[in-house]
């Protein structure tokens, strides 16, 4: 095993790797700072030390193995998404108590490193995997306009799964349709289908007040079609009819009118809104954080540890620790992209990953602060939620896989 | 090389929103600072900071480094004899919590501190009441005898040389948000409620008359035979008494019915209606001035007047009637008789401090209050050497407080005689005090208010200079 090479990324991945675990080390001690003023978080000490202990085993584990691969960019992208989970682990397990979510979360490793495994053998799917994975994204709207429970969300986002747990079929639909997507390269009949069971899958969302769901199903429609069929005309004549659908949507459906009409609103809302604790919590924080000692204001909120994620965490780290978090999620897209030496079949994994993450994290955190709508969705890695995680891990094993390929590639001049 | 152009406008295109999305966040989040206002502050956290009485004593403190209850209220022990003055929980919208958690507990934002210092000992200020300390509020509650406690018990004592409001006790109260609290616990009735207050109002009466014919002093007599008709074909009568012949003093000290329906009978109506309205009162329904105690809505007198030959307006100047007043109004009318006319607006907060009280925010000694002018000089002058006068000739067998100058008793009558309410308006002029104090249901004997007088003026002479 070669630790230390002349030049290359290995040297470089020693000096990412050593800043990493100085990033993970500094929050352990600032948060064990904190807990002092915190009963919460000491009674959830325990958990984030072993959260922290099995970052820190990711971290070097895939130094490990990176190296031995000799692939830095894959090693960026555990090291920002190690950054992401320290960040969320201590803000979640030792702010909000959601220690047994952030556990399970972890198990997401596996099947991603399962999907690296396979797709890094195939690339694309076969026909019959083609159907397969369409049928599964039609299977799992069907389960959820069936089965679909809104928690008192307003949308029936959940299935129960045997009594035992409850899934989000929308963060699985998403992921399959990414494969889906990434499997269409120059394939215009594979193109067609793919475009209809975007439409449908958004629309289903919608129509189950997944408006959040079915907005980034739409933005990674959106790229995916530009992607395959290479028209420009097209993509602005689907964004024009999606903003005449938008319009009709607004007038007819109360409660996408009573969403949109909360926009620019939270503050003038009734106590109450989720929202209005963000702004209010941030405020109060300014730019230095407000630390562990404010429960009140976020405990009144389920969302503060999902919808409200990043809000939540710029109120208790800081502004500036919500710059690392989004430094870490654009390293984490723009670090792969930059490869020179993908397929270009590659690249719509890539460029969905990213209008994945991005779109997730900025509907995510500007929702919550009232900048955009509130949509509920999720922030990668950051906020609780057990399929959107395993979703993440997933799509980051499939980002590994294209970066590292196992069979020859050709570096094209298109 | 179309591949590698998309992949660099894709990192520029993230790299631009990535860095952008948080600056407008925290954009968004300054522009909301004029939004956010202390009952926020005080509903998310609690009104950080404390309350004392008029010596300093602490009433309630919240430390956001101490406070270990997210219900502030509930872990504080405040007593509840203060319950629904200072307030809590943000139950009680008139009450000290709800008007000044802000300036407690709000700083000046900074946009790297946020709206809290860094050092959290220092947030939160301290307000310092006008209020007498607790061992005061629980004399006065003892002195009551209480065996009900769901019936109202007040006391209101206002300092009128200053406006201090040195007591605001109405009983039943609470210090804290429970779904079981007595009905009516929530409410001051001292600051913010009216009631029927018996045979004090008969105090309206004469000045009222006297503001109207100065002369009445010397020449007013009135025979009493226990009943006065009306034009209405009414009566107005003493029940149980004819008192013969009654000067002014007499009238006040022996609370002649029939005597103050004479007076109404000679009313000028316009003229009575401008020195009702002049008291701040509501005449009928012309709405009296709002007038606020320390930023809490001061409840509004009501006189209803319609006729001066009616049963009812004259019976609402008896104190019968659907009459009804503040005890706080009643306690500014005494103090205007007993002193020029005129009164300092009335105040419970006196100062605002820096927790370490280094620095003051406010201070009332600093700033000049308004002075209310209620009456002539001449009026408050006549009816103060009538009510004296009455006072001591007629009240002597009662034990009295030296301190109290002079003072008027009520009885709010009810169907059964054991179930009437007693008041007691009067003066201390040693002290600059007037007080009002009332207690439901005790009888129409009961002697409860005097006990509750003598038990205030020992307290408010430790106290007041």
């Amino acid at each position: 095993m070669k630790l230390v090479k002349n030049g290359g990324y290995s040297r470089q991945m020693l000096i990412t790797l050593a800043v990493a675990l100085a990033f993970l080390i500094t929050l352990c001690v600032f948060v064990t700072g904190e807990m002092k003023f915190d009963e919460v978080a000491r009674s959830n000490k325990g958990a984030y030390v072993t959260l922290m202990v099995i970052n820190c085993l990711l971290l070097v584990g895939g130094f490990i193995y990176c190296s031995l691969e000799e692939n830095g960019k894959i090693f960026s992208i555990i090291v920002c998404v190690v950054i992401l989970l320290g960040v969320a682990d201590s803000y979640l397990v030792l702010f909000r108590s959601f220690t047994s979510n952030r556990l399970i979360h972890y198990f997401g490793l596996f099947p991603a490193m399962g999907i690296y495994y396979l797709w890094r053998r195939r690339n694309t799917l076969t026909q019959k995997g083609f159907y397969f994975v369409m049928g599964a994204v039609f299977a799992l709207l069907g389960i959820n306009l069936v089965f679909g429970v809104d928690n008192n969300t307003g949308a029936k986002l959940w299935v129960n799964v045997f009594g035992i747990t409850q899934i989000q079929p929308g963060e699985f639909i998403k992921l399959l349709l990414i494969i889906l997507g990434a499997s269409c390269y120059r394939n215009v009949k594979r193109g067609i289908l793919y475009f209809v069971t975007s439409v449908i899958s958004c629309v289903v969302l919608a129509g189950l007040h997944d408006l959040g769901g079915a907005l980034v199903i739409f933005c990674l429609f959106l790229m995916t079609t530009y992607l395959i069929f290479d028209s420009k005309l097209l993509s602005i004549t689907i964004i024009a009819i999606s903003a005449v659908l938008f319009v009709i949507a607004i007038l007819s459906f109360d409660y996408a009118r009573m969403r949109l009409s909360n926009w620019f609103g939270a503050m003038e809302l009734e106590r109450g809104s989720q929202q209005r604790y963000f702004i209010i919590g941030n405020l109060l924080a300014g730019v230095r954080g407000l630390g562990f000692q404010y429960h009140s204001l976020f405990t009144e909120g389920f969302s503060s540890g999902a919808d409200g994620a990043l809000a939540g965490v710029m109120a208790v780290y800081g502004f500036p620790m919500l710059m690392v978090v989004f430094a870490a999620y654009a390293f984490l897209i723009a670090i792969p992209i930059y490869n020179r030496s993908i397929y270009p079949s590659s690249f719509f994994i890539l460029a969905q990953f990213s209008v994945y993450i991005s779109v997730q994290a900025i509907l995510n955190f500007g929702g919550s602060i009232d900048i955009l709508p509130f949509t509920g969705v999720v922030a990668p890695f950051v906020s609780m939620g057990n399929s959107s995680g395993i979703c993440m891990w997933i799509l980051c094993g499939l980002a590994a896989a294209v970066v590292n390929p196992k069979i020859p590639f050709h570096v094209t001049n298109e | 090389m179309r591949l590698e152009k998309m992949k660099l406008a894709l990192i520029r295109i993230l790299i631009l929103v990535f860095v952008s999305i948080p600056f407008l966040g925290y954009l968004r989040i300054l522009c909301s600072t004029n939004k956010i206002g202390g009952i926020e502050l005080s509903w998310a956290y609690g009104a950080y900071g404390s309350y004392s009485d008029r010596e300093g004593n602490i009433i309630v403190d919240h430390n956001p480094v101490t406070e270990a209850e997210e219900d502030l209220f509930q872990a504080s022990g405040m007593s509840y004899l203060y319950g629904n003055i200072i307030g809590f929980n943000g139950v009680i919208q008139h009450s000290l919590e709800e008007h000044y958690d802000e300036d407690l507990s709000a700083q000046p934002f900074n946009p790297f501190k946020g709206l809290r210092g860094l050092d959290m000992q220092q947030v939160g200020k301290n307000l310092r009441t006008t209020l007498l300390p607790e061992s005061s509020l629980m004399r006065l509650e003892a002195a009551f005898k209480r065996t009900d406690p769901t019936k109202l018990s007040l006391v209101a004592a206002y300092n009128y040389q200053t406006g201090e409001v040195l007591v605001a006790l109405s009983l039943p109260s609470a210090s804290m948000y429970d779904e079981n609290a007595i009905p009516g616990s929530y409410l001051n009735t001292v600051l913010t409620g009216t009631l029927t207050t018996g045979s004090t109002t008969k105090i309206l009466a004469i000045a009222t008359a006297l503001e109207q014919d100065p002369n009445l002093v010397n020449t007013f007599s009135y025979t009493c035979t226990g009943s006065n008709t009306l034009a209405d074909g009414t009566s107005i009568v003493c029940p149980g008494a004819h008192w013969g012949p009654l000067s002014l003093a007499d009238v006040i000290g022996v609370s002649c019915n029939c005597a103050i329906a004479e007076l109404v009978k000679n009313f000028d109506m316009k003229e009575t209606e401008a020195f009702i309205r002049g008291l701040g009162y509501t005449f009928n329904e012309k709405k009296g001035e709002y007038q606020t105690v320390s930023r809490i809505a001061k409840g509004t007198s009501v006189l209803r007047f319609k006729s001066k030959s009616s049963f009812d307006s004259v019976w609402s100047f008896i104190g019968q009637g659907s009459s009804e007043f503040n005890p706080l109004d009643l306690c500014m009318l005494a103090a205007s008789i007993a002193g020029d006319g005129s009164v300092p607006t009335p105040y419970l907060v006196s100062e605002i401090r820096s927790r370490d009280r280094s620095q003051v925010y406010f201070s009332q000694r600093e700033e000049e209050l308004p002075q209310l002018s209620l009456m002539s000089e001449e009026t408050a002058a006549l009816v103060r050497s009538q009510w004296r006068k009455g006072f001591h000739t007629y009240y002597s067998n009662y034990d009295i407080h030296p301190l109290i100058s002079y003072a008027k008793t009520g009885t709010v009558q009810s169907d059964n005689n054991n179930q009437s309410s007693r008041a007691l308006l009067g003066v201390m002029e040693d002290c600059n005090v007037s007080f009002f104090i009332f207690a439901e249901g005790v009888g129409a004997g009961s002697s409860v208010c005097f006990d509750v007088a003598n038990v205030l003026a020992e307290e408010i002479v430790k106290y007041v200079e």
